[in-house]
């Protein structure tokens, strides 16, 4: 009987070994010539990017737009594009570099940037998704040569020029023959054969498998001539299936590149003494990726005083729950929702007017329990025997809930932290931790009391983006439906007006003053308050890879490996031992570089007739 | 005679299976409409991380989410969706699963079984041989101190959550000790191949979790086994066989045969369950099985995925519970001559 059960045993291992090894390939990757990066890459699904979410790389690394984006220089790399020429005041010409290839050794022309909007447009999903909100044409001039023209009854040149430049090129020999089949034919294509991968990157698709998607570097790739190669050979993706176990593996030198939340990041070099760094060597030790607030929702009519939301924003405690909760990741937001950490957003921010308003000498908020309370008791809020108070209209304030998804531990400590102090002033607050997608839907559906959640960040679009994601009347929608935007549901056609004026300005006076007259507004009706920028995750571990930018050799941007700005990050690494070289050309034109600042090209456009 | 014997044993088999199959669609009903009676978005993954990466552009979210909501029907009303649901089943189409757009819900899960079978049906066997064993000495020396070791040691690890198990074998031999790797299937950079170094390296790397999930099952099945032998040796059967100067290994040999029979339903459907995965023991381990999928898929809300996953791990259930029935059917001529003609 035994001897069976052992038989069975041996059967079924030996099985199971002859399944598990399904694909024959190469052997390893060679550490010393692979990157691996941490938290960008939970799921692989396509390569094409004509999905909803294409698998990690396929944007940052397969196919690349005529200009990339940097956010700390405010500049545009010239990629697929060569320069650019304002025509009149709502067109823009791109000259396509005459080197651009695809992989496959077709070139990258005109008309493959004409068919990549087309197809979106047709499609409903892919890149440059909802461009024609903005652009009312694209077209091709010569091989070489694409037009973009801004729509008359939309002027919106931030947008106009993200789409325009910034948009994902694909191969027309490629999709056209799935886009004669359907729509569906191109939304199925998973594109998940490196031998047949057809991209514009210096990068393809090497392996992938359920534990690991490699990308492997084109070594005649077109843009040699120009940029160079990137220095590692591959970059491998670990799916880790818990963030736990990713941590681990970073600590442990297996990974190099993280864009990951670490909790106490600073103990791995000041107590493990890893050769592990982040942007800053000290707080925040992160850039910022954007501005996060407490959304107060109009849902319940008593949460619409602006009484109350003032004494809210005092009660909240800003420094110590980043101390605390943040292990002091980012710094406390200026009330003006403009991102006060780079020094080129400064000129929006009336600066005089904040510390006037709230009476501080850096215009932020200070926690201010006294004050809180005085307000409210000046606004006839009576506090009731349980120590909560009632409304003038005879209504016990709360209970309130405040949420934020299940699992995000720092921000539920925060949570926890606003909560307690909210009840200290006479608002029963309560916290709530439900699934991520029930907290989504609430979110996006404006039905809660508090949420604590994200707006938008730094960009050649900043602040104007964070004052059109939270505020913008255009994107009001009644309680219950869904939307992407004006969480709160904040309507006020005051502010649509100005936030459109903004979009359509070309003119930097009127900007500003634009800028201060929605600061007074939002400091009066408080619709959501700016709590803190959320981090742009980034470390490095340089056991193997040395030379990523950091604040003292700031070449680039700490951009997370996920990020659109990853890129150019693997031109100027080296592996351990060799000396880093960091490429001339991530530098702005007037340093002898490529990348032409966004003032460039607006004040290109301005002068044109 | 033959035909005699053979009818109630079809009946019976007939019955069971009628049985079965009306039980599983009211099973996969419930999986149809437990995802959905959740209040939250199934695309909001999808939405966030599009909004997360490079700057967040509402128009763009609205029209994903306007063109996803089309492409799962989620727009349609639910009777509807599970009419889809049953018709596409019977076609062997579980649908495209909303995560992992545009991949079919099967073509996700099906690399992850055979890592979760592999690791599941060996420690299974394992547990299950280990642990009678223990439990059949035990009970067998009932009151002595190998009963007193295996009983109080097994009461202990049976306790054990099996997580918490890994999460200790981790730390003292991937992180103290440095003896075996903290995570995955095999190292990293090897890219699957047919040689003896890749084999070697995905065994090296099983040990821990294997161990696991080895260690934490013993004691459950040490326990059950031990009761079971303790109950037959106070049976008449085996009194009047002692009494009759029946040899000890003899008397047991019965016992053991007896008790087996409970044993075999709890592994059968224990090997039936294992295609759902171990799931914490695979997120601690970082191993690719389909515990994992089904945490992916219940995490993100991906309705099709949810329901291939259970459509099929009901299926192996209920299959290896026919097969059970099936079994005791032989073994037992009670069932097979008398449930027949009864109820």
């Amino acid at each position: 009987m035994r001897g069976k059960i052992l038989g069975v045993l041996l059967g079924v291992l030996l099985v199971t070994f002859l399944i598990v090894p399904s694909s024959i390939a190469q052997t390893s990757l060679p550490r010393n010539e692979t990157v691996y990066t941490l938290g960008a890459l939970w799921s692989a699904t396509t390569w094409s990017l004509y999905n909803p979410s294409s698998t990690y790389g396929t944007e940052q690394f397969m196919y690349m737009p005529l200009f990339l984006y940097s956010n700390m220089k405010d500049g545009w790399l010239p990629i697929l594009g060569e320069s650019f020429q304002a025509v009149n005041k709502r067109t823009l010409r791109v000259k396509i570099r005459k080197e651009a290839a695809w992989s496959d050794g077709t070139p990258l022309t005109a008309d493959d940037v004409v068919f990549t909007f087309a197809l979106t447009k047709e499609v409903g999903i892919g890149p440059g998704n909802g461009w024609w909100d903005y652009i009312q044409s694209v077209r091709a001039v010569d091989s070489k040569t694409v037009e973009f023209i801004m729509r008359p009854d939309a002027v919106n040149y931030a947008s106009f020029l993200g789409y325009a430049l910034n948009t994902r090129i694909v191969p027309k020999h490629v999709y056209e023959p799935f886009e004669k089949k359907g729509v569906q034919a191109v939304k199925d294509f998973l594109n998940d054969d490196p031998a047949k991968q057809v991209v514009s990157g210096p990068y393809k698709l090497y392996y992938a498998d359920p534990n690991i998607v490699a990308y492997g570097r084109i070594d005649n790739w077109w843009g040699k001539s120009i940029f160079g190669l990137p220095v590692p050979k591959y970059i491998g993706n670990i799916i880790y299936k818990d963030n736990s176990v990713a941590n681990l593996d970073f600590e442990k030198g297996n990974a190099d590149w993280g864009g990951v939340f670490i909790p106490d990041i600073s103990a791995l070099w000041k107590d493990k003494k890893l050769p592990v760094k982040t942007w800053f060597d000290n707080k925040p030790y992160f850039m910022p990726d954007g501005l996060d607030l407490l959304y107060i929702s109009y849902y319940n009519p008593l949460l619409r005083d602006p009484a109350v939301r003032k004494a809210i924003a005092y009660s909240i405690p800003y420094q110590e729950m980043l101390d605390k909760a943040y292990f002091g990741y980012g710094n406390q937001a200026h009330p003006s929702m403009v991102i006060d950490d780079f020094e080129a957003y400064h000129q929006y921010i009336d600066s005089a007017y904040a510390k006037y308003f709230w009476g501080t000498p850096n215009g932020k908020l200070k926690t201010d329990l006294k004050k809180a309370n005085d307000i409210l008791d000046k606004a006839g809020y009576k506090k009731g025997r349980d120590g909560i108070r009632v409304s003038p209209d005879g209504k016990r304030m709360g209970p309130f809930t405040i949420q934020v998804p299940s699992g995000w531990t720092d921000w539920m400590m925060m949570c926890e932290m606003m909560a307690a102090n909210m009840k200290a002033i006479g608002l029963d607050v309560k916290t709530e931790f439900p699934d991520y997608s029930v907290w989504w839907t609430r979110w996006t559906q404006g039905t809660f009391d508090f949420i604590l959640g994200w707006s938008a960040g730094p960009g050649y679009d900043h602040p104007w983006n964070v004052y059109r994601v939270v505020l913008d009347p255009a994107l009001y929608k009644p309680f219950g439906q869904d939307q992407y935007g004006n969480f709160e549901r904040y309507n006020n056609p005051e502010v649509g007006k100005i936030i459109d004026k903004l979009a359509a300005t070309l003119d930097p006076k009127v900007r500003k003053t634009l800028y201060y007259q929605l600061q007074r507004i939002v400091y009066r009706d408080l619709p959501a308050i700016p709590l803190f920028y959320g981090a742009h995750w980034y470390e490095v571990n340089e056991s193997y890879w040395v030379g990523f930018p950091t604040a003292k050799d700031p070449w680039w941007f700490p951009s997370s490996p996920w990020h659109a700005m990853a890129l150019p990050t693997l031109f100027g690494i080296a592996p351990k031992g060799q000396t880093p070289k960091v490429p001339a050309w991530v530098n702005p034109v007037s340093k002898g570089g490529l990348l032409v600042p966004t003032d460039d090209i607006l004040s290109a456009l301005s002068k044109a007739k | 005679m033959r035909d005699h014997a053979l009818k109630p044993f079809l009946k019976y088999l007939g019955r069971r299976l009628f049985f079965l199959v009306l039980t599983y669609f009211i099973a996969i009903t419930i999986i149809f409409i437990l995802p959905r009676a959740i209040p939250g978005n199934p695309l909001a993954q999808i939405l966030s991380r599009i909004a997360t990466v490079g700057s967040a552009n509402p128009e763009m979210l609205s029209n994903v989410q306007k063109t996803l909501m089309e492409e799962f029907g989620l727009s349609k009303p639910l009777y509807a969706q599970y009419v889809d649901f049953i018709t596409r089943l019977f076609k062997g189409d579980f649908g495209t699963s909303i995560h992992y757009y545009p991949k079919k819900a099967l073509d996700v899960i099906a690399p992850y079984i055979p890592w979760t079978l592999f690791l599941l049906i060996p420690a299974t066997l394992i547990a299950w041989i280990i642990g009678n064993t223990l439990g059949a000495v035990a009970g067998n020396k009932r009151g002595t101190w190998v009963d007193n070791v295996v009983l109080n040691s097994s009461l202990v690890v049976s306790q054990i959550p099996y997580y918490w198990l890994g999460m200790l074998l981790i730390y003292v031999f991937a992180v103290n000790l440095g003896i075996f790797p903290n995570q995955g299937a095999y190292s990293q950079g090897i890219i699957p191949s047919f040689s003896l170094s890749f084999i070697l390296d995905v065994l090296y790397h099983y040990i821990l979790p294997f161990l696991s999930i080895v260690i934490a099952a013993i004691g459950g099945w040490a326990i059950g086994t031990r009761l079971l032998v303790i109950n037959e040796l106070d049976a008449d059967y085996t009194i009047f066989a002692v009494n009759l100067g029946m040899r000890d290994s003899t008397v047991f040999k019965y016992v053991f045969r007896n008790i087996l029979l409970p044993q075999i339903t709890g592994l059968a459907l224990n090997l039936g369950s294992a295609l759902g995965g171990a799931l914490i023991t695979e997120l601690i381990f970082n191993y690719p099985g389909t515990g994992y999928i089904l945490f992916r898929s219940l995490s993100t809300l991906d309705y099709q995925l949810i329901q291939a996953i259970f459509v099929i791990l009901i299926l192996a259930i209920y299959l290896a519970n026919f097969i059970v029935d099936f079994i005791y059917a032989i073994v037992d001529p009670r069932i097979r001559l008398g449930q027949g003609e009864g109820s």
